[in-house]
């Protein structure tokens, strides 16, 4: 009686609980590998590809992956555009300027959200200290990106305009010579360049930002018709780079190490910085937001021949991202 | 294993198992709430979001500083709202969100704040306008942008505690429903195996114990197995062989009961039959008749006695009836006496002469009969029991004979008393009453004969007196109540009171003023005054001193309660008191009873206090003694107080000159002394009058009388016939007539009766020309 009793019970009980989640579908074998090329950077923003990289992620989800690395957001894009990669990181005003263009890409995931990666960086042996001294002074900047945008930002913020400075372009691996060779009074730019310039500088560097001026977003891009005709590729990819994010964000030092060795970055570079990212894959308004934002601010200073401002929602593209993470897609369509 | 142990093992698992259940329902149903409020709390913070979404747009719209308050405002609602979220929410993905929140939130504060500013500022600077157009634009943006970033995450925080509350809820399901099943389960469980226990364990022990039950002690009941069932089993086959073997006992037992039984029952029957043959030699040797009958009357049983009185044995008398054995008019007789008996429901006497049949002899029996009843309550006959009263009535009639003579003699000894003074005094007044009329036939002068007559008629009524008062003594006078004072009663008594106590012993006097009036016979008050004064007197031994009081008295229901006889009302009381030798207690309990005496023989009858008794009570009033040896007694005589109307109307009638009549009466007296003088007195008030000296005279003279005769007076006891008779043959032939009897020192007829009956006209000789007048005018207005 009891053994049949006990038995029942154990039915009982074991009804009552759910059951466990399945294994992963998306391990593949590695007989089905398919290989894209994603061009991304060495960056703080590119972390979660290069996580995804390190921790075989993509290879976990059929893909294998060939990096092609570049110093910033806007090459990476271009590589896009000329059908050298499959994915490109980039932020969303190189985006922005070439869907201007006519390109046809898409936007599929947001992977990088900052609010501090950006500044001004300006010698102090060249008169300045306070924001307001910038003005009729030589800011370095690269054109088409975040660099460019930000700065006016940040003039504006001051009181000035692009006409109060004499603005210089530069690329962003020229900036740190630039301005210790004293060819510039100050440089607009990013991470790491930034803080390697200020730290160079020393005592003699001083910085301008705003955190509620400018928020800096960083993304993976595809060619549309790619990304019609390879939704599966595009799920998987997306996949791994959420298997990354996941990692990041419960393995902060392991992450920070995977990104010191990747790109060759001193680990306390890397860490000084951290916090000013937020490292989410995601879809939402504020992409929206930025992408007008910045498209009202280069129709006006004619950046750009364009001046109907694009829907933009069609060149985000949810779906891929809504198949793998619902809810990874906020205030969107 | 034994049913206790399973019973056991099965209620400690079921137990384990229900705690365990009812725990888990118990944290579960707290999650579930905290998950509730959670969600609650996730939906607070995402309406003040939207509450300031709504907030800012409308500032967006005109810029006014009272909406940036508002919007101030709710942010401060908000920092309470996730100030409690963060206390209230567990979990790290929570927290994060929530500091994402209130980091987010304070930067659009921040943000707002400064297109505030910004927007201050280009109202008041016109040269960087298009620097702070700009600056506004961008600010709005990123403030669109972190409000974007904080709805999402508003969401997400909604989500996630709907979903914990769904998953807490599903959870706490599972586990009621677990727990529902579980307790069907083992009900199902326990049921089964409850009816396996029976069919295989119960069921057998059931039959077996049935059987033997039915009286199959030989049998025994098998189970197999040592559980209780088993034990049970052996039990009840133990029990069976001890049953066995007690009724063997109880067999043997009951025959030596039965022999005890029988033993004792002779013994019974002998002490019954010895019993019986005592009770029949009491009954047979009692020399009272005794027998028993049935409704019918036929004999039950009968005693010795009886058997003489039938002159037949009691088996002969038994089974018959009295008419058997006795006339007719007899046997009616006691029949008749049986049913009152048996109708009355209770014993009843009769008095009856028998004749004994076995010798003759005739004796006076007192029967009583009873009836008896069934344990039914029925009727079921009738005991007699006659006891021989011949003697004791003989006895009786005996002691009243001698008890009249010897109440006769008590009279005679108050006359004898009396005798010395009265004569005295009586030959005195003849003395007078001789000298006068000799001196008035020689007195010429008319004065002075007149006033010698005036002296005979003087000593004439108080000769009257001397002799009502001897009457009164030998009581053969009648009794004619009238209103009454006392004081003067008693006044009149004390020269002759006197005398009879003697000269060594005072007499004293106390009348009360005022003293109300009472209805009497003076003579029985003077009797009362006499026989109480001589008791003083036999009391006083030598010298001493006797008081007589009146008084009045009221007396309450306090009174009453102290003295039974007593009744509330007015009362005149008139007391005689000496200071003789007094009483104790037992005699004064008994000085009222006839023959009654403390005197030696010869010197009194016992009957002067019962007398005084009797005479109280006549009177409607009550008697008291106080008495102590040694000091004295005081006897006290309540006489009810007479109501004052009759008082008035006694003075008013006293108060008319005398009445008068022209009716004829016809006067019969055997005294031609009486007859004549009586027939002057009422000639002289106008009256006709007819005069006869015997009865037969006046027969002759109311035939031959012309007119009508309105009255007759007539002595009652006359030589040839009495004043009744006399009187009934007169009415026959005139019933109109009215009749006044007279009556002198002999008894007669009306005396008989003690007091004068209704409707008889009465008057007591000698009697005065004012009494005659008055009594002859009442007789004559009266009914005839």
């Amino acid at each position: 009686m009891w053994k049949s009793t006990l038995s029942l019970l154990l039915i009982f009980v074991l009804s009552g609980c759910q059951k466990s989640p399945s294994q992963d579908a998306s391990q593949r074998s590695a007989a089905t590998l398919q290989k894209i090329t994603v061009a991304y950077t060495y960056q703080p923003q590119s972390t979660l590809a290069h996580v995804a990289v390190a921790k075989g992620y993509f290879a976990e989800e059929g893909l294998e992956v060939q990096s092609l690395m570049h110093t910033f957001g806007k090459a990476s894009l271009q590589s896009l555009l000329d059908h050298k990669a499959d994915f490109a990181a980039v932020a969303e005003t190189p985006f922005m300027f070439n869907v201007l263009k006519g390109e046809k890409i898409y936007l599929i995931a947001n992977i990088e959200a900052s609010g501090k990666n950006n500044a001004i960086v300006a010698r102090k042996d060249a008169g300045i200290s306070v924001a307001g001294d910038l003005k009729g002074k030589r800011i370095g900047f690269t054109p088409g990106t975040t660099s460019d945008f930000f700065l006016d930002s940040m003039l504006t913020v001051i009181g000035l305009n692009r006409q109060s400075i004499q603005p210089v372009p530069l690329k962003p691996e020229e900036m740190q010579a630039a301005i210790v060779e004293k060819r510039v009074d100050a440089v607009c730019t990013w991470n790491y360049p930034l803080t390697q310039i200020k730290r160079q500088l020393g005592p003699n560097g001083v910085l301008f930002y705003d955190p509620i001026i400018y928020t800096e977003t960083f993304n993976f891009a595809a060619q549309q018709d790619f990304v019609q005709k390879n939704p599966e590729t595009v799920r998987r990819f997306l996949r791994a780079l959420i298997k990354a994010e996941n990692f990041v964000a419960q393995h902060p030092d392991e992450a920070q190490a995977i990104m010191s060795a990747a790109t060759k970055t001193d680990l306390d570079l890397i860490r000084e910085v951290w916090n000013a990212f937020n490292y989410r894959v995601v879809l939402d308004k504020k992409l929206l937001i930025t992408l007008e934002d910045e498209t009202r601010w280069a129709m006006k200073n004619k950046l750009t021949d364009q001046t109907v401002m694009p829907e933009y929602q069609n060149y985000i593209h949810l779906d891929s991202l809504r198949a793998v993470k619902p809810d990874a897609i906020r205030g969107g369509r | 294993m034994r049913v206790k142990t399973k019973l056991q093992t099965i209620a400690l698992f079921m137990f384990t198992v229900l705690i365990v259940l009812v725990t888990a329902v118990f944290l579960l149903v707290k999650e579930t709430r905290r998950s509730s409020s959670n969600m609650r709390l996730a939906d607070e913070i995402q309406s003040n979001f939207m509450e300031r979404t709504s907030i800012r747009d409308q500032y967006f719209l005109y810029r006014e500083v009272h909406m940036l308050n508002r919007w101030d405002e709710s942010k401060k609602k908000s920092d309470q709202l996730l100030r409690q979220a963060k206390q209230q929410f567990q979990g790290t993905e929570y927290q994060q969100i929530i500091e994402l929140l209130i980091k987010s939130i304070d930067e659009t504060a921040v943000i707002i704040h400064r297109i505030a500013d910004n927007s201050n500022e280009m109202k008041s600077t016109a040269g960087n306008r298009e620097i702070l157009e700009e600056l506004d634009k961008r600010l709005s943006s990123q403030l669109l942008l972190k409000a974007t970033a904080i709805r999402d995450t508003v969401l997400i925080l909604n989500e996630l505690s709907n979903q914990s509350a769904e998953h807490s809820y599903r959870r706490l399901t599972t586990i009621v429903i677990s727990l529902a099943g579980t307790v069907a389960l083992f009900t199902l469980l326990l049921s089964v195996n409850l009816m396996r226990l029976i069919r295989m364990r119960l069921i057998p022990l059931h039959e077996g114990a049935r059987n033997i039950g039915n009286g199959h002690l030989e049998s025994r009941i098998t189970v197999s197995g040592s559980d209780e069932f088993s034990e049970l089993a052996h039990s009840v086959n133990a029990m069976t062989e001890k049953l066995v073997a007690e009724i063997e006992i109880r067999k043997t037992f009951e025959k030596e009961l039965l022999e005890a039984n029988t033993a004792i029952e002779e013994a019974n029957k002998k002490a019954l039959q010895k019993s019986e043959a005592h009770f029949r030699t009491l009954v047979n040797t009692i020399p009272d008749l005794i027998w028993l009958k049935d409704t019918d009357g036929v004999y039950l049983a009968c005693n010795t006695t009886f058997e003489r009185f039938f002159g037949a044995k009691e088996t002969d008398i038994l089974g018959k009836k009295d008419y058997d054995f006795v006339d007719k008019e007899l046997a009616d007789f006691f029949h008749i006496h049986d049913r009152k008996a048996i109708e009355a429901g209770r014993s009843t006497s009769n008095e009856e002469w028998i004749t004994f049949a076995d010798d003759g002899h005739k004796a006076l029996f007192e029967t009583t009969k009873t009836p008896m009843y069934g344990a039914d309550g029925q009727v079921t006959g009738v005991l007699g029991i006659g006891h021989d009263i011949t003697e004791s009535r003989r006895a009786e009639e005996e002691k009243i004979k001698l008890e009249t003579q010897l109440h006769q003699a008590q009279k005679m000894e108050s006359i004898g008393s009396l005798a010395g003074g009265v004569a005295h005094d009586f030959n005195n007044k003849l003395s007078v009453i001789l000298g006068c009329t000799y001196m008035a036939f020689t007195e010429e002068d008319q004065a002075k004969r007149q006033a010698l007559l005036d002296e005979v008629r003087k000593a004439a009524e108080q000769s009257a007196d001397l002799t009502r008062q001897l009457l009164t003594f030998a009581r053969k006078q009648t009794i004619t109540p009238k209103e009454l004072d006392l004081n003067d009663t008693v006044t009149s008594m004390l020269k002759m009171l006197q005398r009879l106590i003697g000269e060594n012993i005072q007499l004293a006097w106390l009348p009360a003023p005022d003293l109300w009036r009472v209805k009497a016979d003076p003579s029985q008050i003077d009797q009362m005054l006499a026989n109480l004064c001589v008791n003083a007197r036999d009391a006083i031994n030598g010298t001493g001193r006797i008081t007589i009081e009146t008084r009045n008295n009221t007396v309450d229901s306090y009174y009453c309660e102290e003295d039974p006889e007593a009744v509330p009302g007015d009362y005149v009381h008139l007391s005689v008191s000496d200071d003789g030798s007094g009483m104790d207690k037992e005699t004064m309990a008994r000085v009222f009873e006839p023959f009654f005496t403390t005197k030696g023989v010869g010197e009194g009858t016992g009957l002067g206090l019962a007398t005084v008794y009797g005479i109280v009570k006549q009177n409607n009033g009550f008697i008291n003694i106080y008495s102590e040896p040694g000091k004295g007694t005081t006897f006290t005589i309540h006489l009810p107080r007479l109501e004052e109307k009759s008082q008035k109307t006694l003075t008013e009638a006293k108060t008319p000159p005398l009445p008068k009549g022209q009716e004829t009466i016809l006067l019969v007296e055997d005294e031609p002394a009486i007859l004549q003088i009586t027939s002057q007195l009422l000639g002289k008030q106008g009256y006709t009058l007819l005069t006869a000296g015997t009865p037969n005279d006046a027969m002759r003279l109311a035939h031959e009388h012309v007119g009508e005769i309105n009255l007759l007076i007539t002595d009652v006891i006359m030589p040839e016939m009495n004043g009744k008779d006399l009187a009934n043959r007169l009415q026959s032939l005139n019933p109109q007539l009215k009749c006044l009897y007279m009556s002198g020192y002999t008894a007669d007829v009306i005396a008989q009766h003690g007091v004068l009956d209704e409707g008889i006209y009465f008057i007591q000789k000698p009697f005065s020309l004012p009494d005659l007048a008055v009594k002859v005018r009442e007789v004559l207005d009266g009914k005839p």
